[in-house]
């Protein structure tokens, strides 16, 4: 159970923090040229990739070390519960949804403020700047990669779920060239949230030594009851805010 | 700066749902070490999870409400 778990988490958390550096890279590629775009972002790749091993394959091995399982318990309770009320506020018209067109416009326009294109080696400003973006929204993706690894003590499979969506936006990036308005953003966190949450708290109460009624199957009575607050939360505030039928793109699950 | 700011955003973005989260943890964990209910002390993270996001989401609310009127 646990290695499904751990791949798609890892598959949903990178595709979605990957699917906005690609508009980023998109961006950059236009204006300033593709060459030092793809630079950047391979680069800012392979650092992410060396930190999963460097950080990740130690960690591994001191996994079973209480204060180290508290710790990743810890981090993956704040990051997922971080995400999952985020995707609460979007569903419920408080903060608005991210719109990856529209940030492909702002980066647009960035890059062509950013000064003359070099017109021979590498752009330094298109370099630093998919390098930047793709490393920035990666530290995200390893982070769910590495705690979601640790946590179901499935390391392959948690890196094998992010290489997968990597190639995934890659390949999208390749044959759209456009920036990946349709994925469901919103609901890829709402759904990782929801599932770093329930691990993160079942691994944390492990560390703790407490009783989980029904042990491992508690991680799925707590996703429930952050499934069914999140409705209600969700409810309570389109109602308070009278916002129309706007279920179409903000309910939760669409 | 930008990565740390970033590496430390990446687990708090409000301080009022962190802090109901660790304050649940702590009562959690003297329960569990010190009083030995180690079902309450489930029941307590449990507890906190919910509580914490309630308060975070509803303290959202407010000030979007407040902010509308």
């Amino acid at each position: 159970m646990f290695n499904a778990y751990a791949a798609f988490a890892s598959f949903l958390g990178t595709g979605v923090e990957f699917a906005e550096a690609l508009t980023i890279i998109l961006a950059v590629g236009v204006v300033r040229g593709w060459k030092s775009a793809l630079l950047g972002a391979v680069a800012a790749v392979v650092v992410l990739g060396a930190l999963v091993a460097i950080i990740g394959a130690p960690l591994v091995h001191v996994i079973q070390t209480p204060w180290v399982a508290l710790l990743v318990g810890l981090f993956m309770l704040l990051f997922g519960i971080r995400w999952l009320r985020k995707a609460i506020l979007r569903y419920s018209g408080l903060i608005s949804l991210h719109n990856e067109a529209e940030s492909y416009k702002k980066e647009l326009e960035k890059q062509r403020k950013a000064g003359q294109v070099a017109t021979s080696g590498v752009d330094s400003a298109a370099f630093a700047a998919t390098f930047g973006g793709t490393f920035l929204e990666g530290m995200e993706a390893i982070f769910i990669v590495i705690t979601i690894g640790l946590s179901t003590n499935n390391m392959e499979f948690s890196v094998i779920g992010g290489v997968i969506a990597t190639v995934v936006m890659v390949l999208l990036g390749i044959l759209l060239k456009s920036p990946l308005t349709k994925v469901p953003e919103n609901t890829m966190k709402f759904v990782v949230g929801i599932m770093l949450t329930s691990f993160g708290a079942f691994w944390l109460g492990e560390g703790l030594h407490v009783h989980w009624p029904q042990k491992d199957l508690s991680i799925v009575y707590i996703a429930a009851t952050l499934l069914l607050l999140s409705w209600i939360l969700v409810a309570r505030c389109k109602g308070k805010l009278n916002v129309p039928n706007a279920t179409k793109n903000t309910s939760i699950g669409g | 700066m930008k990565v740390i700011r970033k590496l430390w955003g990446l687990l708090v973005d409000d301080g009022r749902l962190a802090s109901i989260l660790m304050i649940a943890l702590i009562l959690a964990a003297g329960v569990s070490f010190l009083l030995h209910h180690r079902t309450v002390a489930a029941g307590l993270i449990w507890l906190g999870l919910i509580v914490s996001l309630v308060v975070s989401v509803e303290h959202q609310l407010k000030a979007k409400l407040k902010s509308k009127s």
